[in-house]
């Protein structure tokens, strides 16, 4: 009996920006019903990774396949099987937090009827009832994180793509959102994050991929990629060069 | 701190043409188009040195009246002026507008239009030679000349940072709304005097004595100044060159504490709007002849559109300049056409034109917020219906508004369904255009929460040119919807029903064609798209 296929699978990827190579032939498959992280500095690749293996960014070259179907040649079949949180773009920042769920909801095709409901729970969910009637322009860079989740969220996808899901967010929020991607992932479904933040993904992702230069550095189980050590200092070891270095000695107040 | 500005503009630039050097070729059509007028001008100031000291006087006051409102509106009205020496950017840096004021201020003249607009009141300025006490006159001149150009140069800074504090306050709604009234007055109340004394008249009468007067304010009496002179009265030059630059002053001191001001209040937030009803789901449970013909997510996008439409201070800039920029325009033609009625029914049809023109850029003002659209696996065709209704919900009756006042100053009550019908079917062409170099050539605009009378430093090639094909799109068509009313004007008869019943026939087609295609490439290039625009 052949094997499932990955929640994920990327093959090949790559993307240049003029004379700036961004990612440089990534392959990575994620298997379905893993929590997943993707780790990089900045300038690595993450971003333009994911934003090719959701449906935002044409390759140079390669193939993105979401359980077993191309996301490129068949964007209508794939897309929906997405749920896709982005990170440093903006919204549709002149409808209300309410508005912004239902829309993302009437785009998924779903029932007004089921969009209210679960646009209520997402809400609350969320912490965001308060919100729900404030225009997104006025949201804090937390607020319009949590409220570009609850859009991710809405139809229930197989597949979550969140770019930096935690980034802004207060404690208290980011508990309540580690829950839900936690209940996600064991009901079945897939997430990927990116995140710098090493104790995170070493507390939720059973898998993770180090990019740099925008190539796969390590990949593996948790287990695999940090070794004996712990994962930042294998991180470090990987991508960092801190040898050169230079003491700041303009910058000591005494 | 002079230096440092002046150098990071110039920085700015290199490195946008080197990043881009194509955009070179869209600056050099610009500077040869700007030298070409300078014969103009010179034969212009050569006729008018041979005229009269009072005609003279007369034509450079209404010169610079028509200059100092262009200076003024041009900037509101129109987007992609270079914003790279925007005050905001500088906000995070701690400097205040004390320190920055000699360093915009010099900047602000190095620009290609105040350069240009320099050597147009330079040129004027000679035609005060071959007068009596010639060195005196010409000297008055020139300083009156360079002392208007400073009020058009600091007004025109003024204007467009105080508009952006109005737009972005929760009195905008109004604000709009008393502007569109004053504008609905005035062009009534010209529709009564055109309609009882005749224009010829009203141009004789009225407009000499207002040209009189506005020589004795700042906006005219820099460039009225030499008349004194010649006419021996050297106390009239001393107190119209003071008033010039008193007001120069003043719009200095205002430009400076509007900076100041943009420098602490970023702009374009909500203004702590509140709304408890959800429009997208009332939009989307609403049922009728009509709504429930429009398809789910076409309905999302109108709601979000129209909402844009009415708070958004990007748009509203650019709903307010589509409707006052082509009256303004055709105003100007009108009072040299004589008031002839062909010319009247032209003013509703080019609005339509230009409205529809004005989306060429469309989903660029969606900026990142497409992402939303592209990741959901949305048909572009819905997207683009959607965006093109919430046009046509403002512009429908702006131009069934427009042929009523035309049809009103024609006095030819008949020919308003036909201009109607024309004028609407224009905008369903121009928008059928827009529709697909949206797609075809985006080019990025403010974002939200940025100024939105700035375009993003490196887009002005790049925005040159997806204006000069959606112009020739758009040009190539028009004549095509126009024809009917124009044969109905020249021949009458049958061509009247015919004219009625083709401009929304044609127009509505190509509209539907354009959304239809145009959502094609979208969904082909949605990939690119969000790179474009982002």
């Amino acid at each position: 009996m052949a094997s499932d296929p990955p929640a994920l699978g990327l093959y090949g990827l790559r993307k240049r920006f003029g004379r700036t190579v961004a990612v440089d032939g990534i392959d990575l498959e994620i298997p379905a019903g893993s929590f997943y992280g993707l780790l990089g500095p900045n300038g690595a690749g993450k971003t333009t990774t994911l934003s090719m293996a959701t449906g935002l960014l044409t390759p140079d070259a390669g193939v993105v396949v979401v359980n077993g179907v191309d996301l490129w040649k068949n964007p209508a079949i794939a897309k929906p099987m997405l749920g896709v949180l982005p990170d440093g773009l903006r919204t549709f920042d002149r409808l209300t937090g309410s508005e912004l769920i239902s829309y993302a909801g009437i785009l998924r095709g779903l029932d007004p009827d089921v969009v209210r409901e679960r646009r209520d729970d997402l809400l609350a969910a969320l912490d965001l009832a308060a919100a729900g009637g404030t225009l997104v322009t006025d949201f804090s860079a937390g607020m319009a994180k949590k409220i570009g989740l609850a859009c991710a969220l809405i139809h229930a996808p197989r597949v979550l793509v969140l770019d930096e899901p935690f980034e802004a967010v207060d404690p208290v929020s980011a508990t309540g959102i580690r829950n839900i991607l936690q209940s996600f992932v064991a009901s079945g479904g897939t997430v990927v994050i990116s995140s710098h933040v090493m104790a995170l993904v070493e507390r939720l992702c059973d898998r993770v991929a180090i990019i740099g230069a925008g190539r796969v550095l390590a990949e593996g189980t948790l287990d695999e990629v940090r070794g004996d050590g712990d994962l930042e200092a294998r991180f470090v070891a990987l991508v960092g060069d801190t040898t050169e270095q230079r003491d700041l000695t303009w910058l000591q107040q005494s | 701190m002079v230096a440092a500005i002046l150098s990071l503009r110039w920085r700015i630039l290199v490195n946008q043409f080197q990043r881009d050097w194509w955009r070179l070729v869209f600056v050099a059509i610009g500077a040869i188009w700007s030298i070409s007028i300078v014969p103009a001008l010179v034969v212009g100031s050569s006729a008018l040195s041979r005229t009269s000291y009072d005609v003279k006087q007369g034509a450079l006051v209404a010169l610079a009246a028509l200059l100092g409102l262009a200076w003024v509106l041009v900037p509101l009205l129109a987007t992609g002026v270079d914003d790279s020496l925007d005050p905001t950017r500088f906000a995070p840096w701690g400097i205040d507008a004390k320190r920055l004021m000699p360093g915009l201020t010099i900047a602000a003249f190095t620009t290609v239009p105040a350069i240009l607009f320099v050597a147009v009141a330079a040129t004027m300025a000679v035609s005060w030679r071959g007068e009596d006490r010639q060195a005196t006159v010409l000297v008055v001149a020139f300083i009156g000349a360079l002392l208007t150009v400073m009020t058009w140069v600091f007004s025109a800074r003024v204007a467009t940072l105080w508009a952006v504090r109005l737009l972005t306050t929760r009195a905008t709604k109004g604000i709009v709304g008393a502007s569109a009234a004053v504008a609905g007055a005035v062009v009534a109340a010209a529709i009564v005097r055109v309609r009882a004394d005749g224009l010829a008249s009203l141009l004789q009468n009225e407009i000499a004595t207002a040209l009189t007067q506005v020589g004795r304010t700042p906006i005219g009496a820099g460039l009225a100044a030499p008349a004194s002179i010649v006419v021996g009265d050297e106390w009239g030059a001393v107190w119209r060159l003071a008033i010039v630059a008193v007001w120069a002053v003043v719009l200095h001191f205002a430009w400076r504490d509007a900076v100041s001001y943009v420098l602490v209040h970023p702009t374009a937030r909500g203004a702590g709007v509140r709304r408890n009803r959800d429009a997208i789901l009332t939009a989307g449970r609403r049922t009728g002849r009509v709504w429930s013909r429009i398809r789910p997510v076409t309905k999302a996008v109108l709601v979000r559109t129209a909402r844009s439409w009415r708070t958004d201070p990007r748009y509203v800039t650019q709903l307010v300049g589509a409707l006052v920029f082509p009256v303004m325009v055709g105003g100007l033609i009108l009072s040299f056409a004589g008031g002839s009625q062909v010319w009247m029914a032209a003013l509703p049809v080019a609005l339509g034109v230009t409205i529809g023109w004005g989306r060429h850029n469309d989903l660029a003002f969606d900026s990142s917020g497409s992402w939303l659209d592209i990741v959901s696996g949305v048909r572009g065709a819905d997207i683009l219906v959607g965006r093109l209704l919430g046009v046509v919900l403002w512009a429908g009756p702006a131009l069934v508004a427009a042929s009523i006042a035309a049809a009103g100053l024609a006095g030819r009550w008949d020919v308003f369904p036909a201009v109607a019908a024309t004028s609407l079917g224009t905008l369903g062409m121009a928008l059928g255009v827009a529709s697909i170099t949206s797609v075809l050539m985006p080019y990025r605009v403010p974002a939200p929460g940025e100024s939105p009378f700035g375009a993003d430093a490196g887009s002005i090639g790049a925005s040159l040119a997806g204006q000069l094909v959606s112009s020739l799109g758009t040009g190539v068509v028009v004549p095509f919807i126009v024809a009917p009313l124009v044969c109905a004007f020249v021949w009458g008869g049958a061509w009247w029903p015919v004219a009625i019943v083709w401009g929304p026939l044609v127009g509505g087609v190509i509209a539907w064609w354009g959304t239809s295609l145009g959502g094609r490439w979208y969904d082909a290039r949605s990939g690119r798209l969000l790179g474009a625009v982002a």
